[in-house]
């Protein structure tokens, strides 16, 4: 708050005191003159309505193609989802589904088929999908250790609790989110041709090179009472270890997909393929839902037609604006003023 | 016997609050009116802090937003608690991934009302971002540099007296411009602080051939060239003094010795030169005198006195010092004057006076007032030139001047002795009719004057600077016939002290 003590003035006096005396006078000119007194020129548009109708037609005709071009790239992904986790429980434990997932005496193997409706073209992308999991939960995305990932045991950290230390020695890799390790896997056949799946290169390579050690192995990784997840292999280090990574990279909301890997042959149209799938996570407490997804992509990535939608109906309403504006201004043209009245075009009268 | 002498007791002799304290060695503390009841007293509140439209607006779209947080971290929390709590269910976790079993306080389904509570107070640290704290800030800081454009404003910047602009506070910046009218009541003049000496008149005879304002602008609406041609060939021929805008060759430059009135208008200038409360002060660098004065037309008396050759340079407790020009010699002469009562101006009576004894050891009243006044007081055998005077007064009053009427009269030592007692006596009383006494001994004195003349001053061109065109702010008076009798300068003084402040 710039404020000063205001003294009141004594009044009267024929000669007034001279406040504020200086040695000379301001300039009235020089380089920063037309800056102090606000002089510069400046644009100043006026939104005349021919100026107004042809920044609509632009956005129009500008927008209704890309949208149009984004939704056929988007109709253009092949995508098959196929829900599994209700399908892979056995008859007899359809009504108590989670004595079926803790109980490790049954097999876990599942078979199921589907049909290829379209023509599948390499690369072709095979995600499992998450229904329901909160890994955006404040406790689960605040269990890990960043610095005991690319370091080592030494610097695990209590923000790992409760998955830190058992018996007294500590957990690599530490913290809920690796605790609770996806660990269904997939395999696939196409009549009695097994088709080959590429699990490398499936993370992101900042991950593998920034963020997990490449001297780091995993130690003590569930030994305990309670195992939420997969294993890990001790004799990798943390950075090769893709199916951790990609899950440790949380997803921000409950519905989510994550890569596991990669089919590099194509897959023709009326196929019939069978997936092997071990059921293994449990998702069955908390009412989630587990998908397989196989799918194709394009330059705009993989299916979604929200972007395409978003720039058609802007650029149809633009179009729409256009044409109302037009009929406007010309069953009812209304008379703009004269610029020269604006009060950047009147000469100074102020001085 | 020996009588201790008394002093009278005035609102003269009192310093309020603010005054300024100068040629006084000493001063006497008394307790005259104190407490908290005092008018002073009462006044004294604290100023109140001023907020514009735009900080009202923002405290009101904070407030709105602390709001919506307080409403989002309470539905937020209640949301967490119920599926906190329904984490465990008969002791089996169903979010098994957060380890429901194995928990501390801020996520422990047992207790799942603390730890809502305790997510409210998380929640409101992590939205806290959603208030625009900085924004108080941003706008602190565009005030301040529109503070600094305020004051290098060139159109806001008064070159006479090179004083630019200053904007002491920030705050109201926004506010600025918002006057579109200006009223002011029918006896309401709009000064400028400044009055200019510009005609008289001296035993019947008219000086001064200065053109008025009001006089121009008639003239302009009558197309009469020659008043123009006049009013511009005589403004470029000399310097500017503030106050003295007199031009009349016949008085000027010690010209007046030769008039055939000289005795008169010495008693005129000599008038001008005494009759006052002005302070002189002297610049020591340039040996310049300016005057302090408590109206702007005492000043511009004086000023004139001094050009037409009467310097008033000195004043102290008893006595007033001159510079004259003496008529028989042609020199400059220092003359004093004993200053033996001050009957001040106030606007019952409309007129002031002066009792002064010389160096010869004559005693003289000099008078100065409103025409309606003095008129009557004059000495019923001196009418040479009363009506003359009369007519040149209704003059000026049409050209828009101020007009006073100067006169004087001799006393001999008795009439000064019997008065000086009846005035100090009134004087040092403290009943109710105290006032009255007071002005019924000056009336006594301030009869059969003898008429010297009349004055005309110009008060300064403030209308001018209330340009339509340029400010857009209107201004509206009312007037009506009585406005041709201008006010007295008391009422000026109080209205010019209005448009100062």
């Amino acid at each position: 708050m710039m404020e000063e003590a205001s003294t009141s003035a004594s009044g009267g006096g024929g000669a007034a005191a001279n406040g504020g005396q200086r040695g000379f006078p301001p300039a009235r000119s020089g380089v920063f003159y037309r800056f102090t007194q606000q002089n510069l020129p400046a644009w100043k548009p006026a939104m005349t309505p021919g100026c107004v109708i042809t920044i609509f037609l632009m956005i129009g005709v500008t927008f209704v193609p890309v949208g149009l071009v984004c939704l056929h790239a988007s109709n253009h992904v092949a995508e098959i989802a196929h829900r599994y986790d209700i399908d892979c429980v056995p008859n007899a434990y359809k009504r108590n589904r989670q004595a079926y997932i803790k109980d490790s005496s049954i097999s876990k193997n599942c078979t199921q088929e589907v049909k290829v409706k379209y023509l599948m073209r390499a690369p072709i992308y095979v995600y499992y999908e998450l229904d329901n999991f909160y890994q955006n939960h404040r406790r689960y995305v605040k269990s890990r250790s960043d610095k005991q990932l690319r370091y080592g045991q030494k610097y695990t950290h209590s923000s790992c609790d409760p998955i830190e230390r058992n018996d007294g020695l500590p957990i690599v890799p530490c913290g809920l989110i690796a605790w609770s390790l996806f660990n269904d896997t997939y395999g696939f056949t196409c009549g009695s041709t097994e088709i080959k799946v590429n699990r490398k290169n499936i993370s992101w390579k900042s991950d593998r090179e920034h963020k997990f050690g490449k001297d780091v192995y995993p130690f003590n990784f569930q030994n305990g009472s309670l195992i939420g997840g997969g294993k890990l292999d001790p004799a990798l280090p943390l950075n090769q270890q893709e199916d951790l990574i990609v899950w440790m990279r949380t997803a921000a909301l409950p519905q989510f997909r994550k890569l596991y890997g990669v089919i590099e042959e194509d897959l023709q149209a009326d196929e019939i393929i069978t997936m092997h799938i071990a059921n293994n996570y449990n998702t069955y407490s908390f009412g989630g839902k587990k998908s397989l997804i196989l799918t194709t992509s394009t330059w705009l990535g993989g299916k979604n037609d929200f972007l395409g939608y978003a720039y058609l109906i802007t650029g149809s309403l633009s179009l729409f604006l256009t044409i109302l504006f037009a009929l406007i201004h010309v069953k009812n043209p209304r008379p703009h003023g004269d610029a020269n009245y604006l009060s950047w075009n009147r000469p100074n009268s102020n001085s | 016997i020996e009588i201790e002498e008394q002093y009278p007791l005035s609102p003269q002799q009192i310093l309020l609050r603010d005054s300024k304290l100068r040629n006084t060695e000493y001063v006497y503390g008394v307790v005259i009116f104190t407490g908290h009841d005092t008018k002073v007293m009462q006044n004294a509140m604290k100023a109140p802090s001023k907020r514009s439209k735009i900080e009202r607006k923002m405290d009101r779209i904070i407030y709105l937003l602390l709001s919506a947080l307080v409403l989002i971290s309470v539905i937020g929390s209640v949301f967490f608690g119920i599926t906190t709590r329904d984490d465990l269910q008969d002791g089996r976790p169903k979010r098994w991934y957060l380890r429901p079993d194995d928990s501390t306080i801020y996520f422990k389904p047992t207790k799942a009302a603390i730890s809502a509570i305790l997510h409210f107070f998380t929640a409101m640290m992590l939205y806290g971002n959603f208030i625009p704290i900085s924004l108080y800030i941003s706008i602190e800081i565009v005030k301040l540099l529109q503070a600094l454009f305020i004051n290098q404003d060139i159109h806001m910047y008064h070159e006479e007296t090179d004083t630019p602009a200053h904007a002491r506070t920030s705050n109201l910046n926004e506010e600025l411009g918002q006057v579109d009218t200006i009223l002011t009541d029918k006896t309401g003049t709009l000064t400028c602080n400044s009055m200019e000496f510009i005609k008289c008149s001296i035993a019947g005879t008219a000086y001064g051939r200065g053109i008025t304002e009001v006089e121009r602008a008639m003239a302009k609406r009558k197309g009469s060239p020659l008043i123009a041609d006049m009013a511009s060939n005589t403004q470029g021929s000399q310097a500017a003094i503030k106050g003295f805008n007199f031009t009349d060759e016949r008085v000027m430059n010690g010209n007046w010795v030769s008039q055939p009135h000289s005795g008169v208008i010495q008693m005129f200038l000599r008038l001008l030169a005494v009759c006052h409360t002005c302070i002189p002060e002297v610049d020591e660098e340039s040996g310049t005198i300016s005057y302090e004065a408590e109206s702007p037309d005492e000043a511009a008396f004086v000023v004139a006195a001094r050009e037409l050759g009467f310097t008033f340079y000195q004043r102290t407790q008893t006595g007033v010092f001159l510079h004259e020009l003496d008529p028989s010699s042609g020199k400059q002469v220092d003359r004093s004057y004993k200053l033996l009562h001050v009957l001040e101006f106030n606007s019952a009576r409309k007129r002031m006076s002066v009792i002064v004894r010389n160096e010869e050891g004559k005693i003289f009243l000099f008078s100065k007032g409103a025409d309606s006044v003095m008129f009557e007081r004059l000495s019923s055998s001196d009418c040479a030139y009363r009506e003359v005077t009369q007519d040149h007064i209704n003059e000026y009053a049409d050209a828009g001047l101020r007009t006073l009427v100067l006169a004087y009269r001799q006393l001999d030592e008795a009439e000064y002795a019997n008065f000086d007692r009846k005035f100090t006596a009134a004087k040092n009383s403290v009943s109710a009719d105290r006032d009255e006494m007071i002005e019924e001994a000056a009336d006594l004195l301030e009869r059969k004057l003898i008429l010297l003349g009349a004055t005309a001053v110009e008060f300064g061109h403030a209308l001018r600077q209330f340009s339509v065109r340029s400010t857009g702010v209107g201004v509206s008076a009312r007037r009506d016939a009585r406005d041709l009798h201008l006010p007295p300068p008391s009422q000026s003084h109080s209205h010019s002290q209005t448009t100062s402040t």
